[in-house]
């Protein structure tokens, strides 16, 4: 399973961002590697309008299953919402967010 | 010809200007473009003969004919459309929607998105003796001034004399009302707050290449600050107006700058701009 991560930094033990859709970079992280597969710097952090919807809509339609992230803004929540995607929220490091979050999800 | 009354900072002073511009020409046209507060009709007490409410093309989307082509999506520039494939759903953000139809432009599916109007304001028409009046008023909760800044283009007169009164700030709304003004009048208070202001939207007019010139509203003889800061950046102030309390008292009644001397002095300055001497 594909997971988006809100990252203020890219690997593992660097933070979980404050915001949501203007995190510093979109993570992927992959359940069955266990580890960050990708990254990339996000493009849409300092646009003007709609970051959130944008940032969402990026989300659905790049076959991630979950994000992890701080609480996201309305208009994401209630896409990601509507597409079924779960959002997890956690603040600290990337590396605890994704055991606290697999940790749940065993359960 | 238009002249625009602008400042940057909200409460300079914009809206006794330009009332009292218009009522010294006496017949000329008013248009009170600070559409998110207009205030101009307490001034100029017009007589309102015709309310035009002033509706938008906002699209509507129907999730049983769309095929989640997701072409409106990626057309948007303003972010407004989600099309979730997943489980065939359509969020549409009203208020990130800037009303510019593309989204139904490259849709290739007949009837998924049908544009229906929404009312976002009110333009008013009236008059005063001599003096056109115009306003607009935007409906509470409407993000964007623009569409009905334009809409209000349209009943302005040809070929009179033009005062419009601006939004304050320097950002889209201000842009509409200069874009297409002659001139523009820039009224500041003396205070570091209205500066700061000032500088920001004196950049909008200079980068529009606006003829314009500054009103100190708030004058006192002690503060230097207006003119030390027109002075260093090769500025032109063309009237000060002094910080009096009978200013203040007629102005809390809903009075303008209506005395002779007044009157006076605002004749001349448009005689000035007209002439080309500012």
């Amino acid at each position: 399973m594909k997971i988006f991560i809100a990252g203020k930094g890219k690997s593992l033990n660097e933070m979980v961002d404050d915001r949501f859709a203007r995190c510093g970079y979109f993570v992927t992280y992959d359940t069955e590697k266990k580890d960050i597969v990708s990254f990339e710097e996000n493009p849409y952090k300092e646009g003007t309008g709609g970051v959130g919807v944008k940032v969402a809509n990026y989300i659905i339609n790049n076959g991630f299953e979950a994000a992890i992230g701080p609480e996201p803004g309305p208009n994401s929540a209630n896409i990601l919402k509507e597409a079924g995607i779960k959002v997890y929220v956690f603040h600290g490091h990337i590396q605890d967010a994704v055991e606290s979050f697999l940790k749940e999800n065993e359960k | 010809m238009k002249i625009a009354v602008a400042s940057g900072k909200g409460g300079t002073g914009k809206t006794i200007v330009s009332t009292s511009l218009a009522l010294a020409v006496s017949d000329a046209v008013y248009v009170d473009m600070d559409v998110e507060e207009p205030n101009g009709a307490i001034f100029i007490k017009p007589e309102i003969s015709k309310e035009i409410r002033f509706t938008v093309p906002i699209p509507e989307f129907y999730e049983d004919k769309c095929i989640f082509c997701r072409k409106c999506e990626q057309a948007c520039v303003y972010n407004a459309i989600s099309i979730i494939p997943q489980t065939k759903k359509i969020l549409f953000f009203e208020e990130l929607c800037h009303n510019c139809g593309v989204c139904k432009y490259v849709c290739p599916v007949e009837q998924a998105i049908i544009e229906k109007p929404k009312s976002i304001g009110t333009i008013r028409i009236g008059e005063k003796a001599q003096l056109k009046f115009i306003d607009g008023i935007l409906d509470l909760g409407i993000a964007s001034a623009v569409p009905l800044l334009s809409g209000m283009k349209k009943y302005i007169p040809n070929g009179d004399m033009v005062i419009v009164d601006s939004p304050p700030g320097a950002s889209c709304p201000v842009v509409e009302v200069v874009k297409d003004s002659d001139f523009v009048l820039m009224v500041t208070e003396p205070t570091p707050f209205g500066l700061n202001d000032l500088e920001i939207a004196l950049g909008i007019v200079k980068e529009m290449k606006k003829p314009h010139a500054i009103i100190v509203n708030k004058h006192e003889s002690n503060n230097s600050l207006a003119r030390t800061f027109a002075k260093e950046r090769g500025e032109k102030i063309i009237m000060e107006i002094p910080f009096e309390r009978e200013i203040a008292e007629n102005y809390a009644k809903g009075i303008p700058l209506s005395n002779n001397e007044y009157k006076e002095q605002f004749l001349k300055l448009i005689d000035n701009i007209k002439e080309g001497k500012i």
